[in-house]
């Protein structure tokens, strides 16, 4: 889920999903640099952008990164809102799992 | 040095003169003696008996089952992980942890059934756990520390709702009686 932004020990802060929800964009990365990008994962599972839009969810291009997408309005982790904790459902159970199982990185 | 009185005794039986001596005391501890004349030796004999105490533990120590419920269980499977990950904690933190277990051990109990539910770690160290019913789910999140609020959310085909004020194991019981037995009581209020 989107993190919110956190306040570091040294007083920073650290933006974390600030600027949206961060997704591989599956027509510019393929599944196992998407899952090698990360030290450590779980699965690997797809959302369709159209049911994102559907949805009222907005998704713009990560000006960050050309791999990555954003999904600059979706609910934050433990939003305490009733709205948001089925916006989220609704996002997860439109995911499709692609890939199942532990993974880590290969060096 | 342990001091003892001896006495002897002549051939007439009667007793010589008593005389005290020093003697070595020895314990008997699992067929094993041990001289405790010096606190070095007795030192040693404790370290090699815990050393060997220890091995066998590895060996010989039984799988214990202890019958707790899948909930229960899940929820003590969060602790096989330890420090993060490029998302965050990947371990609960001890506040949401016991929050969390207490939570479900008392509904549980209150309830008198064994429950099944998924939790998951978010990425503050806090726990998240859901229990499905059909189109019906309840949700406990119980943040990674205690300034963020515990609450309790409940969806069904109907609406959804939110309780974040006198969050407790009373009202999540109640919650999972819905659940599980559909009482109309318990509707959300969307």
């Amino acid at each position: 889920m989107r993190r919110r932004p956190r306040l570091l020990e040294n007083g920073q802060t650290d933006p974390r999903d600030t600027d949206g929800l961060s997704v591989f964009d599956s027509y510019r990365v393929d599944r196992p640099t998407c899952m090698n990008d990360v030290n450590c994962c779980f699965g690997l599972a797809t959302l369709h952008v159209g049911t994102l839009l559907d949805h009222g969810l907005t998704v713009i291009r990560d000006p960050q990164d050309f791999r990555k997408l954003l999904i600059t309005n979706a609910p934050w982790e433990n939003p305490n809102n009733p709205d948001e904790e089925r916006l989220a459902d609704t996002i997860a159970e439109s995911a499709r799992i692609v890939e199942r199982g532990r993974h880590r990185r290969s060096n | 040095m342990p001091v003892a009185e001896c006495p002897r005794w002549n051939r007439a039986g009667h007793a010589k003169e008593v005389s005290k001596r020093p003697i070595q005391q020895r314990h008997a501890w699992h067929g094993n003696e041990v001289f405790v004349k010096t606190k070095r030796s007795f030192a040693q004999f404790l370290r090699e008996k815990a050393s060997r105490i220890s091995r066998e533990s590895l060996v010989i120590q039984p799988r214990i089952h202890i019958p707790i419920s899948v909930s229960i269980q899940r929820l003590l499977d969060l602790l096989a992980e330890k420090g993060k990950d490029d998302h965050g904690a990947v371990d609960p933190t001890q506040f949401a942890f016991k929050t969390a277990l207490e939570f479900v051990l008392y509904a549980e109990h209150i309830l008198r059934r064994e429950t099944r539910s998924a939790p998951v770690v978010d990425s503050e160290g806090g726990i998240r756990i859901t229990w499905r019913h059909g189109d019906r789910q309840i949700k406990l999140i119980c943040p990674g520390a205690s300034s963020a609020p515990i609450y309790i959310y409940q969806s069904s085909s109907v609406g959804s709702s939110v309780l974040n004020q006198n969050v407790t194991s009373r009202t999540l019981a109640g919650r999972l009686s819905w659940l599980l037995n559909g009482d109309q009581s318990e509707q959300p209020s969307e």
